[in-house]
């Protein structure tokens, strides 16, 4: 006869509200969990996506992504005449604020090299990549067009040929991909003022005012390296130039990662550490309050002769199943709710296995708890 | 030779510490229970019945004397009576006031418990279970957890668990306290068979001055001791009623 199942059918509402509770904490650690996974694939999307082996960026500078970089907007040919170059791509990206129907939405405007790069590697949903090396955008979902929109930038419209999901850069703004001349034309925008200050001689100080620095075009060069070559000699032929600087992919990642987004990482870390901790000594109390509840059965199955085995056993398969079922609970609940979420919460598995071996020490741990406590009850209890 | 009283206490003393003073909850208290006897042990509150009941019952040691059931010297004062669990599950049957069921299990499911634990098979455990309810007429309450029965019903689910095992001796405290008069003189009629047909000897811990005639034999506690003459009916003389 299982004791743990037979108290569980009997008490089902008790049980289930039990497990709700414990889902909740779950869901919340997975939470946790999931927004720091989702910020680590958001600021690795676009690099690991884009598919280059090396960035050529400003000279002295560790741009585009962990700090600021300008260089010609030529430099890719000077990069594709490097032996051991299979392809060079421009690369501009910057956060872009408009105007649809009276709504202020948020965009970072990604180049794309049209037409060596159509954004064939960007995954699309609905539409197409870029057909036209103008007045084209592939949008993703998340800034809130629609395919077929237009929408103005700069001083052009460009229409929405195709939609992407789940495409954003480091701080949660969805990607609006055009082509780099029409990236650089938005970036260029300026009032009539600013031009008439240029003419009258007063360009860089009118220039510094514009998004992005006007006697630069582009952010960084996208370089495809042939696979027999040494990347060394790569970056070592654009080191000498003395202007630019070279980063391989693991290198931006590591910037990323480990230098813009660290605090970030450390602090929703040391919540989800807490989080856990704090779960921890919720279920351990619930699961010794249940034990509690038990004592008299307890004591009455002492008084009938019952081995210390069978109370231990009734202890730990209600620890056990609370904790599969709030965690199996959790789970549901988490793959419901957090997909509305703004930013993206990524649940892996492999975390959900370590949060289920961790619901599995914590039950352990409280059924300890219980056990200790049920084995120190004595039989004549009952009479009290 | 005549075989051994199935419970013999032999002068048995508990003795509890209070601060400084020592209380003597018994007093040398000695005592025979054979097989087939249904014998009540009365007494005002305090004078140590319950005490003698849970030394009988294993559930504690006392501080000088010794129990022996069926011949076997099984509690003195160094005893580990934890270890006696099994002995107590094959031998002891307990009954209180209380029922005491277990409330997420059925009546059959709380006797058929009794069975499991000691290594019968569910199958048959819960079919000795039904047979042993139904023989006390609660065959209809099987499926029934202990909230849906009645006190007196309640009361006979207690009985046939600690009857399951088939127990050489039956103790019970207070078992009809909280029945009505004809409900408790049912229940112990009802022991009066068990201790007949099943040859057990039954120890009850009364108040009940009306059910007295019911017992083959009646002791009288004061102050943790046996009263003199006190000690109604013949040792061994069982079922003349």
């Amino acid at each position: 006869m299982n004791l743990a199942f037979k108290d569980i059918r009997f008490n089902l509402l008790r049980f289930l509200l039990t497990a709700l509770g414990v889902a909740f904490l779950m869901m919340s650690s997975m939470g946790m969990v999931g927004l720091y996974r989702g910020i680590v694939a958001d600021a690795l999307l676009i690099i690991e996506r884009i598919g280059a082996d090396q960035w050529v960026v400003q000279g002295g500078r560790q741009g585009p992504f962990s700090e600021g970089s300008a260089i010609s907007s030529t430099m890719d040919r000077r990069v594709e005449g490097i032996a051991g170059v299979a392809s060079a791509r421009r690369f501009v990206q910057f956060s872009q604020q408009f105007t649809r129907d009276g709504r202020q939405l948020r965009a970072s405007v990604t180049g794309l090299d049209f037409p060596k790069d159509p954004g064939r590697w960007i995954p699309i949903v609905r539409g197409r990549p870029l057909a036209s090396g103008h007045y084209e955008a592939v949008a993703d979902m998340s800034i809130g067009l629609r395919l077929g929109e237009k929408v103005h930038l700069g001083q052009d419209d460009y229409t929405v040929v195709g939609l992407t999901r789940g495409m954003v850069d480091t701080g949660g703004d969805g990607l609006l991909f055009v082509t780099v001349n029409d990236a650089v034309a938005i970036a260029q925008r300026r009032t009539s003022e600013e031009v008439l200050l240029a003419r009258a001689g007063a360009g860089p100080a009118a220039a510094s005012r514009s998004s992005v620095p006007q006697d630069s075009k582009i952010a960084a060069v996208l370089v495809t390296l042939n696979p027999a070559v040494d990347p060394e000699l790569v970056r070592r032929a654009v080191a000498s130039w003395g202007d630019a600087n070279v980063l391989s992919r693991a290198e931006q990642e590591n910037l990323l990662l480990n230098q813009r987004l660290w605090r970030l990482r450390v602090q929703i870390l040391a919540f989800t550490g807490v989080l856990l901790v704090v779960t921890g000594i919720v279920v351990s109390l619930i699961i010794y309050m249940l034990t509690m509840e038990n004592l008299h059965e307890i004591a009455m199955l002492k008084l009938i002769g019952a081995d210390n085995s069978v109370i231990i056993v009734m202890i730990a398969q209600q620890a056990f199943l609370i904790g599969a079922s709030g965690l199996g609970l959790g789970l549901m609940l988490s793959r419901l709710v957090f997909p509305f979420f703004p930013r993206k919460v990524l649940i892996l598995p492999g975390d959900v296995a370590l949060l289920g071996i961790a619901v599995a020490v914590i039950c352990a741990f409280a059924s300890l708890l219980g056990i200790s406590r049920a084995l120190k009850v004595r039989a004549q209890e009952v009479l009290s | 030779m005549s075989p051994p009283p199935v419970l013999s206490i032999r002068d048995v003393q508990r003795l509890y510490r209070s601060g400084d003073t020592t209380v003597r909850a018994l007093d040398g208290v000695s005592l025979d229970i054979h097989r087939g006897e249904v014998v009540g042990i009365s007494g005002p509150s305090g004078s140590g019945k319950s005490t003698l009941l849970l030394i009988a019952g294993l559930l504690e040691p006392p501080s000088a004397g010794e129990v022996l059931i069926d011949g076997r010297r099984v509690s003195h004062p160094a005893a580990d009576l934890d270890r006696l669990r099994t002995f107590r599950r094959n031998h002891i049957g307990f009954i209180f006031q209380k029922a005491n069921l277990i409330p997420f299990l059925t009546a059959v499911e709380n006797v058929a418990l009794a069975l499991e634990i000691d290594h019968v098979p569910p199958r048959a455990a819960r079919a000795y279970a039904g047979a042993l309810l139904a023989s006390l007429d609660l065959g209809h309450r099987l499926d029934n957890h202990p909230s849906r029965l009645s006190g007196g019903e309640q009361q006979r689910v207690a009985v046939a668990r600690a009857l399951a095992n088939a127990p050489s001796l039956l103790l019970a405290d207070e078992p009809t306290a909280a029945l009505d008069s004809v409900r408790g003189r049912q229940v112990l009629q009802l022991f009066r068979e068990i201790a007949r047909t099943r040859q057990a000897a039954v120890a009850v811990v009364t108040h009940d001055q009306r059910a007295l005639d019911l017992f083959d034999r009646t002791i009288e506690l004061s102050d943790g001791r046996t009263r003199d003459g006190a000690v109604h009916g013949t040792p061994g003389a069982a079922g003349t009623h």
